[in-house]
């Protein structure tokens, strides 16, 4: 079949798929072989040297003819009621390769349906048994929760016992099933495919930036599918990047608000919201004011704000959920060095303080999938199930400091041609970082990570706004640690700030789409518009810029994020030098040039481990608490505004909680 | 002309001729429905039967077949709501189109327990069915599809 692929001759098909291994059940690939003497399933028959494969023949179309007439015995007429209606293989392939009549006059085939959680509707009537959905948990998503049972026409897919799928990729089924079987259970009955507009985008619930088609209709996101890309997220995306989309409807702001001075909020216009900010900065001094960018900030307001605190005089930037100072002067010292795609030439992987599953299950796959090829896999971090096996070498710097001093482990690494290392969000947020990163970097040194044509030193992000403020600089100066306690604070779509952050009696301005944590601290708040609604740049974790685009109009009176603080700035009487898009753009080129090259990776140079020299000498000798290692994310389903505000997450939590499966987060 | 009088005191439910007609038997001359029901198909007419809306349904036999069986309806009046075919309950109907034989005044039906009772139809009329998006319905439809943030109540 791939051969014929590659000679550009479509064959109808409905097991097959390429990421997934052979099963050749549907029979709907069935082509003449030259000198074979019946019709041979060309998804499973190799192409050999001189064969001769005939696709168009009489024999070919009465086997698929009779193939199709068979998978539409048991196969329900409730096309007009069916979610799949207008994107479904099977009607293409009826209406293809089928027959113009059905003699079938007998009973149909009924199935009970099987409950696999809030995220997946089934109706087992139409499954076509093609065992995709099976294949997929079993090989990708590494849950061994879906089989068939029974035999020929009581076979049933399902999950043996009435189980959930227990993935964070479980969604993906929804898209293989060929059929309507599997569908979008937030999505059913809501739209018509061919009345959505699809809009090529990018998601933000993880820093893997995985490729996204929004599909709307007027003002709403309907539902969010991926969008092919073989170097970020090949054609998967996380049950949260697909499904989250309904917390775009809820708790949204719309309208900017003051708070007036009996403590309540009060709508406001623009210029009202905007000129109490002004009052409130008067007599502020420069280094008073502090600047807390969100998970869910896209650059082009990351370098508005910054440009806009400088000449403030405040260089007290932050990027929420505390890794306030890392050192961003190496971009190679917090990227994935090997890309998301090049991790798989890696021959030994070690994951440090890190749990892949929750914090990237796209990127867990990838790790899963290297795997399955043989691929050992150690791991230094809490003991959870990673959907694969792996050594387990301990839960804290020590474990570190045992494995750096000499061990199996480190010697795999140094026997490996490829080694990769992953360090883990929870890493960097830990108050003794610098003493952690040391042990990681004499690693790296000991273990030959970097070679020549090998960078095997990964940090892996959690948040999607996080590498394109560390390229940016978007980061508190050398003497922002010197500076008074706070008096305002501008938070950029920041609701996981620390306590510590904000003193009481600051002045807080809430600049974002949600309304959460923190605008209920703020004193102004001013709407802006989610990542569906703006054309934004973000940048993954492993440094490719990628844009999202505007998919659906702004709730209300809301505005994109530059555009709101290039007014403030004028309000300060402080202009920024930029007044359209593109003029911001260009500014952030300035400041980081590969933001520029949109979908590109731009691969970041290695100081032959000068840096870590430097990153010694600089953070001094600290030992390490012995602190376990943790993953920065508790909740899969709930880590940002969007995915909070979100119902479906909601009911995700509520069932993942009705399991009791211990084991199953960290 | 005895019958007719005996007749439309009956319909009526009035002893006399006169209250008969100031009860509103008068509508029988200017009615042609009403008129042919109870001045020429009525008189000798045996009363089967009287169902909730007040309709009363007749019999005679020696009619032509399919003419044999009608009913007079509870509300007489032209306006909305009068003579209105579909305050026929279903049993009764049954009779009346001579689906079967027996009366539900004789024999009471039986009726599934997801039976509703019978509603007649309201059409133009308060009470009358009205799509979730009309104008004139009093449940307006939210058409909001974003639920906006409520700042927290000022504790």
């Amino acid at each position: 079949m791939a051969a014929c692929d590659a000679a550009g001759i479509d064959i109808p098909r409905f097991c097959y798929h390429q990421r997934l291994s052979i099963a050749g059940n549907c029979r709907m690939c069935l082509v003449e072989v030259e000198k074979s003497p019946k019709p041979v399933a060309s998804c499973a028959m190799p192409a050999g040297p001189g064969m001769k494969i005939k696709t168009d023949t009489p024999l070919v179309k009465k086997a698929r003819e009779g193939v199709m007439e068979f998978l539409l015995i048991n196969h329900p007429l409730d096309c007009p009621i069916c979610d799949q209606g207008g994107e479904c293989d099977l009607q293409d392939q009826a209406m293809h390769f089928g027959s113009d009549r059905g003699r079938f006059t007998e009973m149909k085939r009924a199935v009970d349906d099987k409950n696999l959680g809030p995220l997946v509707k089934t109706v087992m009537t139409r499954c076509i048994h093609c065992t995709r959905c099976v294949r997929f948990a079993t090989e990708i998503a590494g849950v061994q929760d879906m089989g068939i049972t029974g035999r020929g026409r009581d076979s049933e897919v399902g999950t043996y016992v009435d189980k959930l799928l227990t993935s964070e990729l479980s969604g993906n089924v929804i898209d293989l099933c060929p059929v309507g079987a599997l569908t979008s259970k937030p999505f059913a009955f809501t739209a018509r495919n061919w009345e959505l507009k699809n809009t090529e985008s990018v998601d933000v619930s993880d820093a893997l930036g995985a490729n996204i088609r929004i599909d709307s209709r007027g003002a709403e996101v309907m539902r969010i599918v991926p969008r092919l890309n073989e170097d970020v997220n090949e054609e998967w995306i996380s049950d949260k990047a697909r499904f989250q989309y309904d917390g775009l409807k809820r708790q949204r702001l719309s309208v900017p608000l003051v708070k007036g001075k009996d403590g309540g909020f009060r709508n406001a216009h623009w210029s009202e919201a905007l000129l109490a900010i002004q009052q409130a900065l008067k007599g502020v001094k420069g280094n008073e004011i502090k600047a807390i960018a969100g998970k869910l900030s896209d650059a082009e307001a990351m370098i508005a704000l910054k440009d806009l605190m400088n000449r403030l005089g405040s260089g007290n930037l932050q990027h929420e959920a505390g890794f306030s100072d890392l050192d961003a002067d190496v971009r190679s010292n917090y990227l994935m060095n090997t890309g998301i795609s090049g991790i798989e030439k890696a021959d030994a992987v070690l994951l440090i303080g890190s749990n892949p599953r929750l914090e990237s299950p796209v990127f867990n796959a990838r790790i899963r999938k290297m795997w399955l090829e043989g691929v050992p896999v150690y791991l230094i971090g809490s003991q959870v199930d990673l959907t694969y096996a792996y050594t387990y070498l301990g839960n804290s710097p020590e474990a570190l400091t045992k494995v750096l001093k000499n061990s199996d482990a480190l010697k795999r690494l140094k026997e490996a041609k490829r080694p990769a290392v992953i360090v883990g969000p929870g890493v960097l947020k830990r108050s003794d970082r610098d003493a952690v990163l040391q042990q990681v970097h004499g690693l790296v040194e000991k273990a030959e990570v970097v070679k020549e044509g090998w960078n095997g030193y990964n940090v892996l992000h959690d948040a999607a706004s996080r590498v394109a403020a560390l390229d940016i600089g978007f980061l508190p100066s050398a003497r922002a640690s010197a500076a008074p306690p706070a008096k305002f604070v501008y938070l950029l779509g920041s609701d996981d700030w620390q306590e510590s952050d904000i003193p009481e009696g600051a002045f807080v301005v809430y600049q974002g789409h949600h309304g959460d944590r923190g605008a209920s601290r703020a004193d102004v708040i001013l709407p802006a518009a989610a990542y569906t609604e703006k054309s934004a740049t973000f940048v993954n974790t492993e440094g490719r810029a990628q844009r999202t685009k505007e998919a659906v109009p702004k709730p209300g009176d809301s505005r994109e994020d530059w555009q709101i603080l290039v007014a403030l700035a004028e309000v300060l009487k402080q202009p920024l030098p930029y007044k359209t898009l593109n003029a911001v753009r260009e500014r952030l080129a300035e400041v980081a040039p590969h933001l520029q090259h949109v979908d590109e990776r731009e691969a970041p140079i290695w100081l032959n481990g000068e840096y870590f020299k430097a990153f010694a000498s600089k953070a001094g000798k600290a030992a390490a608490s012995n602190k376990e290692f943790r993953s920065s994310i508790d909740n899969f389903y709930m880590t940002d505004v969007i995915s909070r505000s979100s119902q479906v997450m909601a009911k995700c939590v509520q069932a993942k909680g009705s399991m009791r499966q211990g084991s199953y987060a960290s | 002309m005895g019958s007719l009088v005996k007749f439309l005191q009956e319909t009526y439910g009035k002893k006399s001729l006169l209250d008969a007609i100031k009860a509103g038997g008068w509508k029988a001359l200017i009615d042609g429905n009403v008129g042919q029901t109870t001045l020429v198909h009525g008189p000798g007419a045996t009363l089967v039967g009287t169902d909730e809306f007040g309709n009363k349904y007749y019999e005679r036999m020696t009619e032509q077949f399919g003419r044999h069986r009608w009913v007079v309806y509870g509300n007489l009046n032209w306006e909305a709501h009068g003579q209105e075919p579909t305050t026929v309950p279903a049993e009764w109907h049954g009779w009346l189109h001579s689906i079967y034989d027996t009366p539900p005044s004789k024999v009471p039906p039986k009726k599934p327990i997801y039976a509703l009772t019978q509603k007649p139809n309201m059409t133009g009329q308060p009470g009358c069915f009205l799509p979730k998006g009309a104008w004139q319905n009093p449940e307006k439809r939210n058409w909001q599809k974003m639920q906006m943030w409520q700042p927290p109540s000022r504790a």
